[in-house]
């Protein structure tokens, strides 16, 4: 009975990663052959529609002085405003907002003192008190240009974009193994799985941290939802779920800072899969019955909804596994057909992400760099743990009915200091 | 024993892959950031801009480049090149591929250079190319069956004749140049898409529908006679206008975009594959500019006109 069943589940589990080794590989492939899909940065507009950029702010004073430098001369101050939201800062944040907000009249501060702190809540707010219906979002550590700005929102013009998303490229890749090893991550992440998603017509995440929204439209389904921890996924799925499309313009590449320290990565994955999982909870049944998307668009959204069970089920495997060995039974291939399915799978599904991560990488013209694709294997026992207990965060908050606390991700000089 | 081999046979083998990565860690020689030049500009005029600065300090002819104080004339292919300064006639045996005029500048017939930039007017004779950009302040006057090459722009008007090949052009207006030949008004007797607001396998707005909204759209579009669309549309398929329809949005298709006679066309057009502007089609008004964008090819009649950005990714031509 009990071999019985680690058998069944095993099957399962193969199953499902076979699945997402098909998905990668699909993708990988898509965006190494097929022609890519246009995006709406080449579009020059001289009477571009008025547009607000929203930057989230909880002491930020190491960043502050650089994202505002970098924003505020975007575009002419008659169609342009940026709003600057201080969360709740204890550091300087706010002085450094103020002195900036007395020198440009496109910045409009928000400062938040009192209400729910976290990047959802803030940006409520700051909708509500925003001029204009085009809206981006960078985060305070973000390096956006005035051209990326622009770039961005001529996505806008598509009247059925509900939301925009560009690339986040992490600038600090030589600080260490970690880094690098993300940088790798973030490469076969937007190169390949986001453009191939936006080529192929499914449904691109918007990210949050280097995109926007029609702040009309995300009014009307009720701004973001300040319970979940991933406001970002969770309005990705609600904007598809309604029929808003969500571009994806690979074009738009900002800078971002990535955590340098394991303990950090760990906390932002942990946060991220339970997030995720929130979402997973909240939107499942809304993305499965939406009569906007069709069942290519809902079996790539599921897939990527249930993305975060992945490095739990196939621990759950190598543990059942085990369990047989234990047990006696000889992990044998009974027929041909299922030898070769097994040869196929060690040989391309096992590897299928880091195809991705490879051709991403060489698409962006990297070379050494592909020599440390082998070490992400390392990182898939730190993601497996950090996204175990991120899924059980996510079950114990449903259990007992609790509210995630917002937490944020240190910065680099942050964590040196 | 054996096993203790075994082990370390094992260790041995899983450690080979990560020889390369540890040695990229140990003396790391691609770690750097992917560059993202936070400074750039999308700019349409960028190639002349950087003609100028290379060539701009150049007197006369250098190795394979030229740089004219006043007009330059360009004649019989890259054998000869023709240079007018305050009158006096200086003939060059050279091989140029990029040229600067501070006056104007003319390319004969059929002959062609890689890039030029004149601070003035620049007039292609018939056959003439450019291959990779050419840039003008003034305007730029092509005659029939000239290559514009990668991106041609100017500050003013850019005339092309019949034939005329270009994959990114910058003017104000593009002009599709020629006599504008009327087709008879179709026989066909009216529809009932001419009539009501129809669909099946295509969205039809009847002639001299007036929309007010944005129009969404998962298969064709078809915008009637003189209809007047107060937003943006968008077809997940190909997009069809009739003449004198005016368009106060963007039009957007992830097919086509056929436009028919003298349509108005306020703001940009985006076809993820080819675009038609048929004779007297307006993109853009004066004063401003705007795009008009084809992930595929683009076919410009005679007569049809662009204010700001006419993009081909895969070649268009003026038909």
């Amino acid at each position: 009975m009990v071999v019985n069943l680690l058998w069944g589940w095993i099957g399962l589990v193969v199953f499902f990663m076979a699945i997402y080794a098909a998905r990668h590989l699909v993708l990988t492939a898509g965006r190494l052959f097929r022609p890519q899909r246009s995006a709406y940065h080449e579009l020059l507009d001289s009477n571009e529609d008025p547009l607000t950029v929203l930057i989230p702010m909880h002491n930020e004073s190491a960043v502050a002085s650089r994202v505002l430098d970098l924003v505020v001369d975007a575009r002419g101050s008659e169609k342009f405003e940026v709003i600057p939201i201080d969360d709740h800062s204890a550091d300087d944040t706010a002085e450094i907002i103020a002195d900036y907000a007395s020198r440009y009249e496109t910045i409009r501060p928000l400062t938040r003192r009192t209400g729910l702190r976290g990047k959802p809540a803030g940006l409520n707010d700051a909708m509500g008190m925003s001029s204009n219906d085009a809206t981006l979002v960078f985060d305070a550590d973000y390096e956006p240009s005035g051209d990326l700005i622009n770039g961005l929102a001529s996505a806008f013009a598509d009247p059925e974009v509900g939301a925009v998303m560009g690339r986040v490229v992490p600038r600090n890749t030589s600080t260490n193994v970690l880094t690098r090893l993300l940088d790798l991550e973030r490469s076969g992440g937007y190169q390949v799985d986001q453009q191939q998603r936006h080529t192929f017509g499914l449904v691109p995440q918007y990210g949050g941290t280097v995109g926007g929204f029609r702040r009309s439209v995300m009014t009307s389904l009720g701004g973001f939802d300040v319970r979940v921890l991933a406001e970002d996924t969770d309005a990705t799925y609600r904007l598809a779920a309604s029929g808003w499309r969500i571009a994806y313009v690979n074009w738009a590449e900002c800078y971002e800072e990535v955590p340098t320290a394991l303990s950090g990565r760990f906390k932002q994955l942990r946060r991220w899969a339970r997030g995720h999982t929130q979402v997973l909870f909240r939107r499942l049944v809304a993305v499965v019955r939406s009569p906007y998307l069709t069942r290519w668009q809902k079996l790539d959204a599921l897939l990527i909804l249930f993305i975060y069970l992945v490095p739990p089920l196939l621990a759950s495997s190598l543990v059942a596994n085990t369990a047989l060995f234990m047990l006696g039974e000889q992990v044998g291939l009974a027929t041909v057909v299922l030898g070769l399915f097994a040869v196929a799978y060690n040989a391309f599904g096992n590897f299928a992400p880091f195809f991705q991560i490879g051709s991403a990488v060489l698409i962006d013209g990297g070379r050494q760099r592909l020599t440390l694709l082998p070490m992400l294997f390392a990182m898939y026992f730190v993601n497996t743990c950090a996204v175990t207990l991120g899924l059980l965060d996510a079950l114990l908050d449903v259990a007992r009915g609790r509210a995630p606390e917002w937490h944020k991700t240190k910065r680099m000089n942050e964590a040196s200091a | 024993m054996k096993l203790a081999f075994i082990t370390l046979a094992f260790l041995g083998v899983a450690t080979l892959p990560l020889l390369p990565a540890l040695r990229e860690l140990r003396r790391p020689r691609d770690d750097q950031p992917l560059s993202i030049d936070l400074a750039s500009v999308r700019d349409p005029r960028q190639a002349g801009r950087e003609i100028r600065a290379a060539l701009g300090t150049l007197t006369g002819d250098g190795r394979d480049a030229i740089a004219a104080d006043s007009d330059l004339l360009l004649d019989n292919g890259r054998s000869v090149v023709t240079v007018t300064c305050g009158g006096v006639l200086d003939v060059a045996e050279a091989r140029v591929s990029r040229a600067y005029a501070r006056g104007n500048a003319r390319i004969g017939r059929h002959a062609s250079l890689g890039a030029i930039a004149t601070d003035g007017w620049l007039m292609l004779a018939d056959g003439a190319a450019v291959q990779a950009a050419a840039d003008a302040e003034e305007g730029i006057m092509a005659g029939e069956r000239c290559s514009l090459g990668m991106s041609a722009a100017c500050g003013g008007v850019l005339e092309l004749a019949l034939g005329s090949s270009f994959r990114r052009l910058w003017g104000h207006p593009i002009v599709a140049v020629g006599k504008v030949e009327h087709e008879p008004e179709e026989a066909d007797p009216p529809t009932i898409e001419d009539v009501v607001v129809w669909g099946k396998r295509r969205l039809s707005l009847p002639t001299g529908y007036v929309a007010d909204r944005d129009i969404v759209v998962h298969s064709d579009v078809r915008i009637g006679r003189g209809c007047r669309v107060k937003g943006s549309v968008k077809a997940h398929g190909s997009i069809l206008v009739m003449p004198g329809a005016v368009i106060e949005g963007n039009l957007v298709a992830r097919k086509d975009i056929h436009v028919l006679g003298e349509a108005a066309l306020s703001r940009n057009l985006f076809a993820e594959r080819d675009l038609i502007l048929g004779p007297g089609a307006t993109v853009g008004e004066w004063g401003g500019y705007k795009t008009a964008y084809a992930g595929r090819r683009v076919r410009i009649a005679r007569g049809a006109r662009v204010f700001g950005a006419l993009i081909a990714h895969r070649g268009g031509a003026v038909v």
